[in-house]
């Protein structure tokens, strides 16, 4: 080699050093920045002004693929472009372009895109964007997004070093954009199960904090969502010599059934106030709460007046699982009368009777958690349970006894997961 | 849940198999006895006989729909429930709402009956 060949080698290896130390620089300087920010939008914002700026072009956007309707492409799209340019990307354009991109998984570089073969532009189209140079985010081989950038300034051309940049930048921050998209999903969770959190607690304080104390009487009451919230309701509520009682059952599980939970007891609360018979506040009931759902929805219920001077309870059953009273030899009595499940008709007039409890009777009150509580082979701990363990323990205590039959259902469960709601409310007169 | 159609003697028959939980599953049901009713065809009976488990919100959708019918001046019957839903329309008292036949045929005919009463 001669001298000026030398010179002439040494010359291209500098600028070739110097070419791959500004591309280092760049990506450094991007993972730096990337780095110090986790907002989505933040991140995908410093890459679009990066790009304008490293690969000098006039506009350049960041385009995401919604991960959620994957099959419509390109939800997110963030697009900046140079103070000294305002020019927008025609839709067409921009779809054709990232239509190239999802069918070909591979960076595409046109200099001139009305000459270029790959699109048919009409030339309104294509007038303010000549050049484009868009590469995709892949991630595990699948496209996330697209960037792209569009124009280079003073009219040059993009280049194989510009397409080699741009790729490298769209590999490291496919990763970030992945991470930064499972941080927010993370974030929204956390969110979620905060408000799921703080609605159990309201959906608690809903249920009555206190068991009524009344002489010669024992009473208890559990209530077991199976998820954060439930749908089950009972309540007590004193009215002059009497407690009112009641124990409702939404249909459905978690959110929306404990929504309709709530409305149940804000009107079951208000009924009490205005009637004084069982079957007139359930038929109240019903009307308010038929106006007030939609139309598959509806809550089995039972009410029922204590008056425990007289030693008499009044009930009325909407379409709830009967009731059992058990005297001390061990005879049952099931609550029927009433009417059907709460919401779904109008104009239904609910019945009601009455029953006298002599010392010694247990009333229990349970919901369908209850009798359905399933084993792994998919049995079902069921009403004949329920019965032998009630007039085989009616000596314990109201809560000794609720006590007992919640772990009857454990027992019965074993690993099985409780699938709905379990809910009891017991009655014992003493004396 | 799965089901399919027929249509005997002016009835449409829904039957349907597998598990009835309500939900968004049942969206194809409401909306063909939806397309049935705009034809005029409103003698529906629900053939339950493949029926192996209903909850409260499978029992949703039969309500929903027998309300569609009866908006229209149709009537939903009920035919070859088990025993299960036997008891969930016994204890709901929905029994006194829904008329309940023991066999499809028994169904399909008491619309007959009505018919030339």
């Amino acid at each position: 080699m001669d001298r000026e060949n030398q010179t002439g080698f040494l010359r291209n290896e500098i600028k070739r050093l110097r070419k791959s130390l500004e591309e280092l620089s760049v990506l450094n300087e991007i993972a730096t920045a990337i780095s110090s920010t986790l907002e989505l939008n933040e991140i995908i914002d410093l890459i679009v002004w990066k790009c304008i700026k490293h690969l000098d072009t006039e506009q350049a956007a960041v385009m995401l693929l919604d991960e959620k309707t994957p099959d419509k492409p390109l939800q997110t799209m963030i697009r900046k472009a140079d103070k000294q340019t305002n020019r927008f990307i025609p839709f067409r354009l921009n779809s054709q372009i990232t239509g190239w991109i999802l069918k070909n998984k591979k960076p595409l570089l046109v200099n001139d895109i009305r000459t270029d073969e790959k699109f048919k532009w009409s030339l309104s189209d294509s007038s303010m964007i000549k050049s484009v140079l868009s590469v995709p985010l892949l991630h595990k081989g699948e496209v996330i997004g697209i960037i792209s950038a569009f124009n280079k300034k003073n009219e040059n051309n993009f280049t194989e070093e510009d397409k080699r940049l741009l790729s490298i930048i769209a590999a490291q921050s496919s990763q970030t954009i992945v991470n930064a998209r499972l941080l927010e999903e993370e974030k929204k969770l956390l969110q979620l199960e905060q408000e799921l959190k703080t609605a159990a607690e309201i959906q608690v304080n809903i249920l009555p904090k206190e068991i009524p104390e009344i002489p010669g009487y024992d009473i208890a009451a559990i209530n077991i969502p199976a998820r954060e919230v439930g749908g089950d309701y009972y309540d007590f509520i004193q009215k002059e010599n009497r407690i009112v009682f009641c124990l409702g059952d939404i249909t459905g599980k978690g959110i929306p059934a404990a929504l309709l939970m709530a409305n149940l007891q804000a009107t079951f609360r208000s009924q009490v106030k205005i009637h004084s018979t069982v079957k007139d506040i359930t038929t109240s009931c019903n009307t308010l709460l038929k106006n007030s759902t939609e139309i598959d929805k509806y809550a089995t219920f039972f009410a029922g007046i204590l008056d425990y001077k007289n030693h008499k309870i009044t009930y009325c059953n909407a379409g709830h699982n009967e009731p059992v009273k058990v005297s001390v030899n061990g005879e049952t009595v099931r609550l029927s009368k009433g009417g059907i499940v709460l919401g779904i008709m109008n104009g239904i007039m609910y019945e009601e009777d009455t029953i006298q409890i002599e010392t010694g009777d247990i009333l229990v009150v349970y919901s369908d958690g209850i009798t359905e509580t399933m084993n792994s082979q998919g049995a079902e701990f069921g009403e004949n349970r329920l019965l032998q363990t009630i007039i085989d323990y009616r000596n314990l205590t109201a809560a000794g006894l609720l006590e007992k039959i919640i772990k009857e259902t454990e027992t019965f469960s074993g690993q099985e997961l409780q699938s709905d709601d379990k809910t009891l409310l017991i009655i014992r007169r003493v004396k | 849940m799965k089901f399919k159609v027929s249509e005997k003697y002016g009835a449409v028959i829904f039957s349907i198999k597998g598990k009835l939980l309500g939900g968004s599953e049942t969206n194809d049901f409401n909306e063909t006895i939806r397309k049935y009713l705009k034809e005029g065809k409103k003698n529906i009976v629900v053939d339950l006989s493949g029926v192996s488990y209903v909850n409260s919100t499978g029992m949703g959708m039969l309500i929903r729909n027998y309300t569609t019918v009866a908006n229209e001046g149709g009537k939903l019957k009920l035919a070859e429930i088990n025993e299960r839903m036997r008891g969930l329309l016994s204890i709901t008292k929905l029994n006194q709402i829904f008329e309940i036949y023991d066999s499809v045929d028994e169904a399909v005919g008491s619309f007959r009956q009505t018919a030339e009463a």
